[in-house]
């Protein structure tokens, strides 16, 4: 996936490359908002991260420039702006003007990961419906049924950690931060307390990984949890 | 005066006080003179006519008397001998046929005099031929009519000069009786940050200022306690981050002064991450209070059931309570407008702390319930365990308050302002925090306005 980056923080903008480069996508960076603005209208990106505060042109007056570009017919071009203001203004703003999302500085890699990985999704899978079924190894969920099996053997899950489950297993391979858990699974929009969701992949681990030699769940240190089938 | 800002245009109350004084005083005391100077004016010119009135009959009497023994030249005789007396006043005289008989000599100031009054009468004088003399006789008022005007200057500079005494005297005395205001500021100027136990006294305490230095004294107090908190807080802060910093730095350093394996490096990397976000979540929930006490409030949005809320906050801690061998109820409800991240989070720090202290298999009660006071509703976790001391309730929402720093847990993971936020999110919905501990029960919780 090629991505463009506009962000005038050298440091911040190189860590970006080098991320989001190691993790399969070709990244361009631009520095100020009007060599932004040049790369965004005139290249072919899916997507593009887009900081607020920028010399030349800002972050708004660069989204404007990208949405007055789009024809009827093309795809929309994702836009996840990044803003160092906590301010509600700013992300109301943002979002009207026509960003798909937006993450505050300073945000975890992991969850910029996370919403980049979400936005490329939304534009490719448009139209298609959602599997009901998911898989990975010998673990099967079945999400209208709600019944979760790893090999023929049924796990007892509790509603939530049913939903825990789903979304590591949708998000399989990505590394999923205990904000973006307690976000998505329980709805808790705050820097919550770290070892509740801890706690509640500990006791989803009991029932999914302990009973079997063959581990999905890891835990990747300072960053979050991660379901993928690794080599034993 | 005119091109100062409003805000910034004083004035001064002793300059004010003495000219209204003057410009009162002046008033009062030249209507009363005015009064005076009128009513005497008016007897004196009574008195004037009543002499001239005299004049003219003793005039009658002298020439009928004269006119009857003499004859004409007998009354003219009479008329040139007291002449002389007549000195502010003329006399003519004309017999009954218009013809002159006698007149005073024309003196100037008479035909100069404005004032002057005339009064014509007949003088009945049988053997003289038509029977009677007919007579003028003018007076000349100009020196009563001089002291009148002299009275009146007299009396107007009387009540300029008591005005001008009056504002005088009177801006001494209201600077006097002011000179404790500049005392006052005097003092208040000489506080300072270090100077903040200083509090405004005065040596002898006016009554209209008492009240005044009453509650600047009180707002002192307030402030004092408030700078001082905020002392401590930092003092906390750089305690708090300081220690990670150093465990961060140390580990680092250890690690990079010799070859290392990458797994080791790895290792490193990962230890040191988790410690920056443990300084990253402090550093933001600091953040978080600061906007709090900057007097930003909750954004409320659509009515909800908080007994909704509380329920959802409750799966939230599903796990952690079932390993502490808890149950959880919720009871009551309350629907209201609130802010619900931050609600949700304010019960999630409550009910965090009450599992952590609770008894094992004991119930947390989340009570929903109408506060005592008036458009306020209440939000208490309630678990059974050790009482907290009661000197320690109030200072449960400091910052970086703990009750028992070794009965909990320096794992990192409870960095003290758990509470503090409670109570800010309760003051960004205009509530308040409340907390008790009675006989094994302990309730925390704070209230919301509707």
């Amino acid at each position: 996936m090629r991505l463009l980056v506009i962000e005038d923080e050298v440091k911040l903008a190189q860590y970006l490359h080098k991320g989001l480069g190691e993790n399969g996508h070709v990244v361009d960076v631009a520095h100020d908002g009007i060599e932004g603005r040049r790369l965004a209208t005139g290249g072919d990106y899916d997507l593009v991260l887009l900081d607020v505060m920028l010399p030349g042109v800002d972050g708004f007056g660069v989204l404007q420039a990208i949405r007055a570009d789009e024809r009827p017919g093309k795809r929309s071009l994702p836009v996840l702006m990044l803003t160092a203001r906590d301010r509600v203004e700013d992300r109301v703003r943002g979002l009207e003007q026509g960003a798909d999302d937006y993450l505050v500085k300073p945000f975890a890699f992991s969850e910029l990961l996370a919403r980049v990985g979400a936005l490329l999704r939304r534009g490719q899978q448009a139209g298609t419906p959602q599997a009901t079924e998911l898989h990975l190894a010998d673990l099967r969920l079945d999400l209208l049924s709600r019944r979760a099996e790893r090999g023929s053997e049924r796990l007892d899950l509790t509603a939530k950690e049913f939903k825990l489950l789903a979304l590591l297993l949708r998000r399989r391979g990505q590394i999923l931060s205990r904000t973006t858990l307690a976000e998505q699974v329980w709805d808790m929009n705050f820097d919550s307390d770290t070892n509740i969701v801890e706690v509640a992949v500990r006791r989803l681990r009991a029932k999914l990984d302990d009973p079997f030699p063959h581990k999905l769940l890891h835990t990747v240190r300072g960053m979050g949890y991660v379901l993928e089938d690794r080599a034993p | 005066m005119t091109s100062c800002p409003t805000v910034l245009c004083s004035h001064s109350i002793a300059t004010r006080l003495s000219k209204k004084l003057a410009i009162f005083t002046a008033i009062v005391i030249g209507l009363v003179s005015a009064i005076s100077w009128f009513s005497m004016a008016t007897m004196v010119k009574q008195r004037n006519a009543q002499e001239q009135a005299g004049h003219c009959d003793q005039l009658v009497d002298i020439l009928t008397l004269e006119a009857r023994s003499g004859g004409e030249p007998a009354v003219l005789n009479r008329l040139i001998a007291d002449a002389p007396m007549r000195s502010n006043a003329r006399l003519e005289v004309w017999r009954a046929d218009g013809t002159p008989l006698y007149a005073d000599a024309p003196s100037q100031r008479l035909a100069q005099s404005s004032h002057q009054s005339s009064h014509s009468f007949e003088v009945p004088t049988p053997g003289l031929q038509g029977g009677l003399l007919r007579a003028r006789y003018t007076v000349d008022f100009t020196r009563s009519a001089q002291l009148g005007t002299r009275w009146a200057l007299i009396l107007l500079g009387m009540s300029l000069s008591a005005g001008v005494v009056v504002a005088l005297g009177a801006g001494w005395f209201v600077r006097r009786s002011l000179a404790p205001v500049n005392a006052l500021a005097q003092q208040t100027r000489a506080i300072s940050p270090q100077l903040l136990h200083q509090r405004l006294a005065l040596a002898d305490p006016a009554e209209e200022l008492s009240p005044w230095i009453e509650q600047f004294n009180a707002l002192m107090d307030r402030l004092q306690q408030a700078y001082g908190q905020l002392e401590a807080f930092n003092a906390d802060v750089a305690h708090e981050l300081r220690t990670p910093l150093a465990t961060l730095i140390g580990e680092t350093e250890v690690t990079l002064s010799r070859e290392r394996s990458p797994e080791a490096l790895r290792e490193t990397l990962q230890s040191n991450l988790e410690e920056m976000q443990r300084l990253s979540a402090l550093v933001n929930d600091m953040l978080f209070l600061s906007q709090a006490d900057r007097g930003v409030t909750a954004r409320r949005g659509a009515p909800v059931s908080l007994a909704n809320l509380a329920a959802q906050v409750s799966e939230f801690h599903e796990a952690t309570l079932e390993d502490a061998g808890l149950a959880l109820r919720i009871e009551g409800d309350a629907t209201l407008p609130v802010d619900e991240p931050l609600v949700k989070r304010a019960l999630s720090n409550l009910l965090g702390n009450a599992t952590r202290f609770a008894e094992r298999g004991s119930t947390v009660v989340i009570a929903i319930a109408p506060a005592p006071e008036a458009q306020q509703v209440q939000l208490v976790v309630q678990n059974r365990g050790e009482a907290i001391a009661p000197d320690h309730l109030p200072r449960l929402f400091d910052r970086f308050f703990r009750v028992d720093s070794a009965r909990c847990c320096e794992d990192g993971q409870h960095h003290g302002l758990g509470l503090a936020i409670v109570a800010a999110i309760a003051r960004m919905h205009a509530g308040r925090t409340l907390a008790e501990s009675t006989s094994g029960t302990t309730k925390v919780g704070f209230t919301l306005a509707t």
